[in-house]
């Protein structure tokens, strides 16, 4: 009788365990909260060098991951940072930030190339890339999972796609990641009154 | 002589009618995603099949890409979005398909020339029953905003 108790408890134990590390697993996803110090140089879709996050500074960022071979989800979720761009009543301390994981092939040219392509207004929107290692801090920081994958695709392997996270960030003037929303399916007007809110904020 | 042309006449009415309802494929609201000469595009439309036999879709071709392939974005178990080609696409009799963005897709490669809003992608898609059709789509935003990633009812092999 005794025995089983102590089973009893044991496994209680271990369930309790087992539900503290699921619950801390999934709590180290979220990176709300998290202040982006760095500073990270990363050059622009101008060729322009820039220190994120401290050249953005006292602006309320949009940030999304994204590379420019991407055909299918990156320009939905650009899309979807278009519409709320277009539906913020006021612009004016606001930075879309694009910042791609695929700084092997993603030259300025190319970052150009993509904004014009989706339509991406400047200076609103800036497209960023970087050193293999500095954006790989960068999405692991923002708990984007990046994933490259070995292709299928019908030119011997030549080219190669990534498997990643579909999100959105916002991050306010001090550098601190407030919210993560779906980065194609980002609420418009709740992203809108989200901007609108850290805006205000003194 | 006269019985010979009588069953000629029968066979060719067959044929001529089952070729009719074979041909019964339909593509509606195609269009193509805006793209740079180094940057893929990816078409997407509807498949209606108004005939009374399922048909397949086989590949599809594009004299403005070099390699055009059929492809599915699928979201993992953690959320991650991925890319896997797809081999065909089946559309049921009397029921359609709809390629769309975070679904199934035709991916244009190697594009001969930058895809501007404006201009027009010749798409020809090859199926099983139908053959080769053609479809014109304008390059542009989508239709309308795009809609979350829902499940649609469709039959492919990877």
């Amino acid at each position: 009788m005794g025995k089983r108790r102590t089973q009893a408890k044991i496994m209680a134990f271990c369930a309790c365990g087992g539900i503290i590390a699921l619950w801390l697993g999934i709590g180290g996803c979220q990176p709300e909260g998290t202040v982006v110090r760095g500073p990270y140089p990363l050059w622009t879709q101008q060729g322009n060098r820039v220190e994120f996050p401290r050249d953005f500074r006292g602006r309320v960022l949009l940030v999304a991951f994204f590379y420019v071979q991407c055909p299918d989800i990156c320009p939905m979720i650009a899309q979807r940072m278009l519409q709320i761009w277009q539906a913020l009543p006021d612009t004016g301390g606001v930075q879309a930030l694009m910042i791609s994981f695929d700084p092997q092939r993603d030259s300025p040219e190319r970052l150009r190339d993509f904004a014009q392509a989706h339509g991406l207004p400047e200076p609103g929107f800036v497209l960023l890339s970087g050193k293999p290692e500095v954006v790989e801090e960068l999405t692991q920081l923002f708990g984007v999972v990046v994933q490259k994958t070995p292709t299928e695709f019908t030119d011997g392997g030549a080219s190669y796609f990534f498997a990643h996270s579909d999100a959105l960030f916002l991050v306010d003037g001090e550098g601190r990641i407030r919210r993560r929303y779906s980065g194609t399916e980002a609420p418009v007007a709740e992203v809108v009154r989200d901007v609108e809110q850290l805006r205000s904020e003194p | 002589m006269r019985s010979w042309s009588a069953v000629l006449l029968c066979v060719g009415i067959i044929v001529g009618a089952s070729w009719a309802v074979q041909a019964s494929v339909q593509l509606k609201g195609f269009w193509a995603r805006p793209a740079g000469k180094a940057i893929p595009s990816a078409a997407y439309g509807v498949i209606v099949n108004t005939g009374a036999k399922a048909d397949t879709l086989l590949e599809a071709a594009s004299p403005q890409a070099g390699r055009v392939e059929l492809h599915e974005t699928v979201r993992d178990t953690t959320g991650r979005m991925q890319m896997r080609k797809v081999r065909q696409i089946v559309v049921p009799a009397q029921d359609s398909i709809v390629l769309r963005p975070g679904g199934l897709h035709i991916m244009l490669y190697d594009l001969t020339q930058a895809l501007r809003p404006g201009d027009t992608v010749q798409l020809r898609l090859r199926f099983a029953q139908a053959g080769w059709q053609q479809v014109a789509c304008p390059v542009g935003r989508p239709p309308r905003p795009e809609r979350p990633l829902q499940k649609e009812r469709h039959e492919h092999q990877h």
